[in-house]
């Protein structure tokens, strides 16, 4: 049976995801590290700063 | 999990050890003692070990903590041990220090304890106040630690922002004001500092070292010429002096005639004169002479001519000084020659701009350059070079100066560039990031919000639905929780009360009524977050009810009671623990405990109290045959069956102004005719195949009026008749009681029935005895 810590933090963990605040990859262990009260606020910057969308490489035109 | 025992030494009320037992098999206990008993040392003994806390001190403000030592005993002997199937835990206070700690620290029994003191501060306090007082249920104690440090790394993205805008700033108003200064050329600071920055001042710098190199050198060669040019004036003064010298000595030596060399003569006499011993004739004219006239003639001649003598020696240093100035110049002449020599190469080679234009004398450089030429040729032409040199390194100066400022400037541009373009991409990167902390910050808060307020809203559901079992059809109940939107941890309570709903409780409920309603919160608490090994405790929370409410309140009990894995209760109130002792709640579900009262000498004392029914077994039993105590118990035992018969079929009595009946009023109520014939009891005998034993209560009700005197008789009063009574008579009634009582009575229980479940019969909890018919028969 999962404790309240748990179930919340898995639905915030979907809402992050969702809004695309963290990185599907990240969201893995998310929900067990906030779970555990364990996501310091470096770790936050960090998580955040990793969903930050990269600026996409501009292509030539005509290639592919 | 099941309970085996609690032990206490030294703690609290335990001045001496005391174990107290829990049976197993069953998953309800009740600790009854009167005040100062030690029902709170075994509470917090619970806490002790569950909690590691000094459980009802620690909740007193003003409480002293050390007390939770016994008074008696010893805080290093302090131990609380907890033994149940899944393991033993024992709790002790770690050496030297106020924390506790449990061994082993795992799988510790999860323990719930609800104080009759919590109830009051659940219900009277202001909203934040009963936030805290739950937030033990409902806080998520990860998630907000998480939820913390994610707006702490929101501030911290919120200054750093701020940061790259300053920087930005800085950056920007330093380049504007680089542009302004230089007039404001083209159409923007940016534009213009892009393209400055974009020019190469690589040609410009290697310009300027060599500038620094030749101008150097050029300094060097002043430094050559002015030494040279000093041991020129050292010479001529050293040989103005050497002149002077010869001069002076030559008119000094024509003054004494020639007898300048008699003067080391005459010393050389004296010091022969002096060292003979003996002297009587003059060693030249060999006439008779005195030593020490002689030497003193010597002496008188010598000092006359002493002047010549300093003269001449004057002469010989400065032929000295003479010879040593005239290397020195000789020196300086050529390391001047040889810086000019070189000097003239490096200028004639250089293709710096302010050479190029300068007017230079080719001939004169070419010439000291030509290494076939000698030093007084070089020296010779030296004056029309150094001449030009001093025009030349002016140029060179400023032209040093022109390049430097213009290779400063670009640097500064560069650098000023270059934090502008760093600095507006940290701003739009920590923009992005504050922007994302928010929007999680966000996430998180409502997350938990939502949970809080679903929880909230579900034990609401439940505790309306406790409330509505203790007080069924008081048009009540209606109980909501909700957080108050306006403040952090704020939490509502609101009710219905008859035909207004969303009341504060304590507004219109009566006292009785808000300690259920703060029961039914905590309890509805409690069975929402239990776990399998949760034990719940109940310390004292039930003071006064009337008897309707305490059996909603036991019923209620007994229904919830198999979602925790234990349910200690503790209670002063005796009417409660009769409850079960006489069979009206189902007592044998029910450990008991009851304790003694408590002294510094005998600490904490437990007994295993006994329903009636057990104490009149056990007393038809007893080897020593009481006749007193038999009938006594008898006459109780049946006092109560009938009460609770008559009470249940609304059977006849006679009114009086307090309702006491005696047994014989008891037994002829229920006798009434159209109930006895039909008043039976249906019990279990077999469960697979299903088999009933039917067993009409008429002649058991009847033999225990023929006896009935009995139990004033010998067991409640002294007179003559007693004695006449029969030991046999005695056992008689005494078995006839406990038959009855048997009968009626749940054997796994003990409760008689009570609840109707089927609408033709009263049923045990057990549904294992059914008492017919299920209301009195219509008279005729």
């Amino acid at each position: 049976m999962k404790t309240p810590d748990e179930t919340v933090s898995e639905n915030i963990t979907a809402a992050l995801l969702e809004k695309g605040l963290v990185t599907a990859e990240d969201a893995k262990k998310l929900a067990s590290k906030l779970a555990r009260g364990e996501v310091k606020d470096s770790e936050w910057l960090t998580l955040l700063r990793m969903a930050v969308p990269q600026p996409k490489p501009t292509t030539k035109e005509g290639a592919e | 999990m099941k309970l085996r025992s609690l032990s206490l030494q030294d703690f609290r009320g335990a001045t001496v050890p005391v174990v107290i037992p829990f049976e197993e098999s069953k998953n309800l206990t009740m600790v009854f003692g009167e005040n100062g008993t030690g029902k709170s040392s075994i509470v917090d003994a619970f806490s002790f070990v569950c909690d590691q806390t000094t459980g009802s001190l620690k909740d007193r403000k003003t409480a002293d903590e050390t007390y939770v030592t016994a008074i008696t005993g010893n805080k290093a002997n302090l131990r609380v041990k907890l033994e149940a199937d899944t393991g033993t835990w024992e709790a002790a206070f770690k050496a030297k220090a106020a924390s506790i700690i449990v061994t082993p620290d795992k799988d510790v029994p999860t323990v719930r304890i609800l104080r009759r003191s919590q109830i009051l501060r659940l219900i009277e306090a202001e909203p934040s106040k009963r936030y805290q007082e739950l937030s033990n249920y409902i806080e998520l104690p990860g998630v907000a630690k998480c939820e913390e440090a994610l707006r702490k790394a929101a501030k911290s993205a919120l200054e750093d922002y701020n940061r790259a805008v300053a920087e930005r700033h800085t950056a920007e108003k330093n380049i504007n004001d680089l542009w302004v200064k230089e007039t404001s050329p083209g159409t923007g600071a940016e534009d213009w500092a892009k393209e400055e920055a974009a020019k190469n001042v690589t040609a410009l710098a290697v310009l300027k070292t060599a500038a620094e190199t030749l101008v150097a050198k050029l300094e060097e060669l002043e430094r050559k010429k002015t030494a040279w040019q000093s041991k020129t004036t050292a010479l001529t003064t050293a040989t103005g002096v050497l002149t002077s010298a010869e001069t002076a000595l030559k008119a000094a030596e024509s003054a004494s005639e020639g007898q300048g060399s008699l003067v080391e003569l005459l010393r050389e006499a004296k010091t022969f004169v002096d060292g003979q011993t003996g002297l009587a004739n003059c060693p030249v004219c060999e006439k008779p002479a005195d030593k020490q006239q002689l030497s003193g003639a010597l002496e008188k001649r010598i000092k006359a001519m002493e002047s010549i003598a300093t003269l001449s020696k004057a002469y010989r240093d400065a032929q000295k000084q003479e010879t040593l100035a005239r290397t020195a110049l000789n020196e300086a002449a050529t390391n001047y020659v040889k810086e000019l020599r070189s000097s003239s190469v490096a200028i004639t080679s250089s293709t710096l701009e302010p050479i190029k234009v300068a007017t230079l004398p080719t001939a004169e450089l070419a010439l000291v350059a030509d290494v076939a030429k000698t030093e007084a040729e070089c020296l010779a032409v030296e004056a029309a070079i150094s001449g030009e040199i001093t025009t030349l390194k002016t140029a060179l100066d400023s032209a040093k100066a022109d390049w430097a400022k213009t290779i400063t400037l670009h640097n500064a541009i560069t650098t000023y560039l270059d934090v502008l373009l760093k600095s507006r991409d940290k701003v739009v990167k920590t923009e992005e990031l504050n922007r994302r902390a928010i929007g999680a910050a966000k996430v998180v808060e409502e997350a938990r919000k939502q949970f809080v307020e679903a929880e909230l809203l579900s034990i609401g559901t439940e505790v309306d639905r406790l409330y509505e079992l203790m007080h069924p059809e008081e048009k009540l109940g209606g109980i909501q929780l909700s957080l108050d939107s306006n403040y952090k941890q704020s939490l509502n309570l609101t009710a219905k009360f008859h035909t207004v709903a969303d009341i504060t409780p304590q507004s219109l409920y009566s006292e009785s009524h808000l300690d259920t309603l703060g029961f039914a919160v905590f309890f509805a608490m409690a069975k929402k977050y239990q776990t399998a090994g949760s034990l719940i405790i109940l310390d004292d929370v039930v003071t006064s009810v009337d008897e309707t409410h305490l059996d909603r309140f036991i019923k209620l009990l007994h229904d919830e009671a198999d979602h925790f894995a234990h349910v200690l209760i503790t209670t002063h109130y005796r009417p409660w623990r009769d409850r079960y002792k006489q069979h009206r709640a189902p007592g044998g579900k029910m450990h008991f405990i009851e304790l003694r009262s408590w002294s510094m000498e005998t600490g904490i004392r437990t007994y295993c109290a006994k329903s009636m029914i057990q104490e009149l077994r056990e007393a038809l039993a007893a080897k020593d045959f009481n006749r007193r105590d038999i009938s006594n118990l008898a006459g109780l035992l049946m006092e109560n069956v009938l009460d609770w018969l008559t009470v249940r079929y609304g059977c006849r009595l006679a009114r009086k102004l307090d309702p006491l009946y005696t047994l014989k009023e008891l037994a002829d109520a229920v006798s009434q005719k159209e109930l006895v014939k039909v008043l039976r009891v249906k019990r279990l005998k077999t469960k697979d195949p299903e088999e009933w034993e039917e067993t009409l209560l008429k002649d058991r009700i009847d033999e225990i009026k023929q006896l009935s005197a009995v139990r004033n008789q010998v067991g409640c009063h002294y007179n003559f008749d007693g004695s006449l009574v029969s030991d046999g008579d005695v056992e008689k009634f005494g078995k006839a009681s406990l038959g009855l009582a048997d009968l009626v009575c749940c054997p796994t229980n003990g409760d008689m029935p009570d609840r109707d479940k089927t609408g033709e019969c009263w049923e045990t909890r057990s549904r294992t005895v059914k008492l017919y018919p299920l209301r009195t028969p219509a008279n005729g």
